[in-house]
């Protein structure tokens, strides 16, 4: 390594649900990108829109609005000049995550110095797997269990094995969820990142401003009168999962040099990270095997981590990694400001708001030094990442 | 199928700066239908008015349109129905006033195209935003020969200035109807703020909390409304005596509303005087003329009316032969338009050099005017064969003629091209005189003979006449369509007769001129009598510019095919055989040249006719010819006449070309008792 990498600043729309009286049902998907990438520059005016040394970009379905490059196309959309180059990523739920990274070793190498890196999904423009073709080996061959495609039977499955993750802890997990993301938003966490925007819709333009998901009158009874549409009798309902939703937001990552020429501020640095790959039908568990070699790799105890940003594609997910690690349920290190279970789950946008949630989280926070984001991914993966106070 | 009604949608946002209102004009149509204001647009503004003059916790608005549209104005359709036109100065000004009223900020936030209703019902709000995608901006009303009339001429002076205003709501819609792209339209002061269109809305929305909070201000305390004024007025009156020769009131009208605001009238005041200008103008025939124009123009000529519906020949490879003055600009608008290779065929290789010249140097301009990059022009360059052999013609799917006005000579060159052409390649004349039918006679395959008629200045003339000779086969025919589409041209379809529609209409009017100068009218008079009508010029002052003897020729064919009413006044020859460049010296100081003067015998014992005599007796000769040519079959339809009349002739849309005019003015029903113009569907058809 020759350069450090330094996140700077981080910006994304609401997060909208992904049905056709949605936020998004009129907007489409490279725009809610575009939003956030003028809205990032606009706020760090020091940086010259066309020294930008490329735009990673994930998004799961790489078609439609999606399609054509995303960080190319978002580089001439958002008027950033021809001379930006960018690409596309793909790695389902952790795409921004992988963007991230990637972003970040260009500059720990020295390659680069100023790198966009985000993700975008609209689930309503892409429903989840309408656009895929899966090869039948995967099936015929016996390569992975025929759950193994379906999310939310691959959470069913992660039940089974963990017969102490039960309905009704993922029931209070979620109900957490729910109050510490209404806590977060009525004490204007989210304001440090999330932009308004100006959408469509047959009665008119609107101004989105806050997440579109979160149910803040939530109850114990709601969430137990729930039943689950995976499996009858099964554990994993509307409740306690993630929803369906239309989201984009990429951060700024900048190197030693540029901090200094452009006078920026930088809020953490990115330390190291790990991926691993579990059981494709038990993908929820990538977190803590991933989240395992990073801290071994860097020679850390989870105590040693001020704060976890994970993704909540599942409770029992969440729950599941809670009891790997030896935390509470309530643990106040994980998850302080509610997640995708309240807010929402774009796919391949996620990792972008787990970075910047855990940027306010050290920004607020001055005793804290180091924080973890990490998620599970279809097909089984996980993913980590550690970041460190600047 | 009824047409969309744009409406306003009332939405609202409660942000950290109190509750926004955005209204939303949206027909739920694409942007090939934008937004127009009718009768049920109003309501739906007066709908969301009231709900906003309600209101009591509304902060700011913002008025904003559908993608790429804001709004281009009154609906035309509407417009025609003269009981609306007739209210929607009222409607639109009592509309608007409330907007302005309203006791909150209000920005439009101009998204996308914004003409004439759209413009003004912006300047209505307190401040505006405007889009860096916002294709095009104008006040296009005196155009169409009405008056912006919902507060356009009082409200731009105060805000843009009275030299901005009259450019733009006088100069630029006479000016071929000129329009603003954004950037020129932010300077000249349209608008407050300037936002790329990315995140255009996002901004305006930003901009429209500023002035709620007080953190945005806009400052107009440096104009100075007066300013320019006397420059702006005389550069307009200009125009307006050449490009109209004021037969028309309305760009007068709109140069003394403007005026009236800019002198400090009262707003209120201005808006009556608007009031009653649009009404007066609107039930006027220039304005009616003039929507029947925009349509037939704009409409109905883009819908090919007589094209056979079978697929056209595609064109991989073209060739003009005859590479003269015209050939040279027939070869560069093919290779520019067609982009496919190209064959120069003449018999004298210093033709061909001088087309060379010409052909490149025309790329060369585009390249110096940064229009087209030096690697397309090199490439377009490499297309073209200049040759003096028809074996490089071989191949051509479509072959132009355009050598000099011989038969034999034309005859020669088809029988030559069929030798090395594939049997259906077609073969188009640009003859503005001789027969189509008979230059095809020879040939084994006649029917792919079809006329092709351009006008001078082939690269600023819309109008090609496309000429059906007997023979002609659907597919030459559409083709011939198809490639006048390509090459950006308007064509109106006629039967293989004598001089086609232009040359044949202005041949007679020019006869009824020169009869005037019997009579004992000189040259001046009979050409200032023409000009009222509007036309861009005099019949003496175009007979220069098409040149003496090629107007002679193109008299004598028609003389020779309709005899007495096309005989050739001995004064004509006269003059054609002079030698002269046209009847007037131009050095001398427009002086008509003696010897051509001295042709003109004045009969024994006449008297010299009245203005108003003279043009009686020449639209009377167009009147007699064009009943002539529909009665036989020369053309479908009066509306195919006013048609090459506007874009052929460049004769004023304020007259709806001629028939329109012949009809309006009583002309028609004096003389035949009967109108020109029997299609309701004026032009929409």
């Amino acid at each position: 390594m020759t350069a450090t990498a330094y996140y700077i600043d981080g910006v994304r729309v609401p997060i909208g649900r992904a049905k056709d009286t949605g936020y998004y049902a009129h907007t489409r998907a490279d725009d809610l990108a575009v939003r956030s990438i003028r809205a990032l520059l606009e706020r760090n005016p020091t940086v010259p829109a066309d020294q930008i040394d490329d735009v990673a970009w994930a998004a799961t379905a790489q078609v439609g609005d999606q399609g054509l490059t995303l960080g190319r196309s978002l580089a001439i959309l958002a008027g950033l000049g021809k001379t930006v180059p960018g690409y596309a990523i793909d790695r389902m739920c952790a795409g921004a995550m992988t963007a991230i990274v990637n972003a970040g070793n260009a500059i720990r190498v020295g390659a680069q110095d100023l790198v966009l890196a985000g993700g975008v999904e609209h689930m309503g423009n892409h429903p989840m797997g309408a656009e895929i073709d899966p090869n039948p080996r995967f099936l015929s061959d016996k390569l992975v269990d025929p759950t193994a495609l379906v999310m939310g039977n691959t959470a069913e499955n992660l039940h089974d094995d963990h017969p102490d993750v039960t309905r009704d802890r993922c029931d209070a997990f979620a109900l957490l969820s729910q109050e510490r993301t209404a806590k977060a938003q009525a004490d204007g966490i989210f304001e440090t990142h999330v932009v308004p925007v100006t959408v469509r819709s047959p009665e008119g333009w609107r101004v989105v401003d806050v997440d579109e998901h979160p149910r803040p009158g939530t109850t114990p009874e709601s969430l137990a009168g729930l039943e689950s549409p995976f499996r009858p009798g099964g554990r994993v309902t509307a409740g306690n999962a993630a929803g369906l939703n239309d989201g984009a937001g990429g951060v700024l990552l900048a190197s030693d040099a540029a901090v200094e020429e452009h006078g920026l501020t930088p809020k953490m640095k990115m330390v190291d990270y790990a991926f691993v790959g579990v059981e494709p039908e038990t993908m929820g568990y990538g977190p803590v095997p991933a989240t395992r070699k990073l801290l071994e790799r860097n020679q850390l105890t989870i105590d040693d981590i001020d704060v976890v940003d994970m993704n909540e594609a599942f409770a029992v997910q969440c729950v599941a990694f809670l009891d790997a690690f030896d935390l509470p349920l309530d643990s106040e290190k994980v998850n302080p400001y509610g997640g995708a279970i309240a807010m929402g789950h774009p796919l391949a946008f996620s990792g972008a708001r787990l970075a910047m949630q855990l940027a306010t989280y050290l920004d607020r926070h001055p005793e804290a030094q180091r924080g973890v984001t990490t998620m599970c991914i279809g097909l089984g993966m996980g993913a980590a990442v550690l970041w460190e106070r600047a | 199928m009824s047409d969309p009604v744009t409406r306003f949608h009332l939405t609202y946002a409660d942000r950290p700066v109190g509750r926004l209102a955005l209204l939303t004009m949206d027909n739920g149509e694409d942007h090939k239908k934008p937004n127009v204001f009718g009768p049920a647009a109003f309501e739906s503004l007066s709908d969301a008015l009231d709900e906003l003059e309600a209101a009591e916790d509304v902060a700011g608005l913002l008025l904003t349109g559908k993608p790429f549209i804001f709004a281009v104005g009154a609906d035309l359709k509407a417009f025609s129905q003269l009981d609306f036109a007739l209210q929607a100065g009222k409607l639109g000004h009592d509309a608007f006033a409330r907007l302005q009223a309203l006791p909150f900020p209000s920005v439009a936030a101009i998204n996308g195209a914004c003409m004439g209703g759209g413009l003004e019902i912006a300047l209505h709000c307190d401040a505006r935003t405007l889009s860096t995608g916002a294709q095009v901006l104008a006040f296009p009303e005196v155009f169409l020969n009405i008056v912006p009339g919902w507060g356009g001429t009082q409200l731009a002076p105060r805000i843009v200035g009275v030299k901005d205003a009259i450019e733009t709501i006088v100069t630029n819609p006479l000016n071929n109807n000129q329009t603003m792209r954004p950037k020129e339209a932010f300077e000249r002061g349209y608008a407050d703020r300037f936002f790329d269109s990315a995140t255009f809305l996002d901004d305006s929305v930003a901009f429209l909390e500023g002035l709620i909070s007080g953190e945005e201000t806009i400052d107009r305390s440096g104009l100075d409304v007066m300013e320019g004024f006397e420059e702006a007025r005389n550069n307009a009156l200009g125009m307006i005596e050449g490009k109209t020769a004021g037969a028309t009131p309305a760009p007068h009208k709109a140069l003394e509303l403007i005026e009236f605001a800019a002198r400090g009238g009262d707003l209120a005041e201005g808006r009556v005087k608007e009031q009653e200008a649009l009404t007066e103008l609107v039930s006027g025939r220039h304005a009616q003329a003039s929507v029947y124009s925009f349509n037939l123009t704009q409409q109905r000529v883009k819908k090919q009316p007589g094209k056979p519906d079978v697929p056209a020949r595609r064109i991989r490879r073209a060739a003009i032969v005859g590479a003269g003055l015209m050939g040279a600009q027939l070869g560069s608008l093919h290779l520019q338009r067609l982009e496919v290779p190209l064959v120069m065929k003449d018999i004298d290789e210093g033709v061909l050099e001088r087309c060379r010249e010409h052909i490149e140097g025309e790329l060369d301009k585009r390249v110096a005017k940064g229009r087209m990059k030096p690697g397309k022009a090199g490439f377009l360059k490499s297309l073209v064969t200049y040759t003096t052999s028809y074996d490089d013609v071989a191949g051509a799917d479509w072959v132009m003629e355009a050598v000099l006005e011989r038969m034999d000579l034309k005859q020669a060159i088809f029988a030559d091209l069929e030798a090395v052409l594939d049997e259906q390649a077609v073969i188009a004349t640009n003859t503005s005189s001789l027969s189509v039918t008979e230059m095809a006679t020879k040939l084994a395959h006649p029917e792919r003979v079809v006329g092709f008629h351009f006008f001078n200045p082939v690269a600023v003339l819309p109008l090609v006449e496309v000429i059906r000779p007997e023979k002609v086969s659907d597919e030459a025919l559409s083709t011939a369509f198809e490639v006048a589409k390509q090459l950006k041209k308007s064509a109106v379809l006629c039967t293989d007769a004598p001089a086609f529609i232009v040359n044949r209409l202005l041949t007679r009017f020019l006869g009824g001129s020169i009869a005037a100068l019997r009579q004992g009218n000189s040259f001046q008079e009979v050409d200032d009598a023409i000009r009222r009508l509007g036309l861009p010029m005099g019949p003496f002052v175009l007979l220069g510019l098409v040149g003496l003897q090629v107007a002679l020729h193109t008299a004598e064919t028609l003389e020779d095919a309709f005899g007495e009413r096309f005989a050739i006044d001995p004064a004509f020859r006269g003059i054609a055989d002079s030698g002269r460049p046209g009847i007037y010296d131009w050095e001398a100081g427009g002086e008509v040249y003696p010897d051509i003067a001295a042709a003109v015998e004045v009969e024994e014992g006449a008297t010299p006719l009245s203005a108003d005599e003279i043009r009686a007796m020449a639209v009377e000769a167009v009147a007699d010819e064009a009943r002539r040519m529909l009665d036989d079959g020369v053309v479908a339809d009066a509306r195919d006449i006013d048609t090459a009349m506007l874009l052929g002739a460049g004769w004023p849309f304020f007259n709806g070309g001629i028939c329109m005019y012949l009809d309006q003015t009583g002309v028609s029903e004096r003389l035949f008792g009967r109108p020109f113009v029997t299609d309701k569907d004026h032009g929409r058809g």
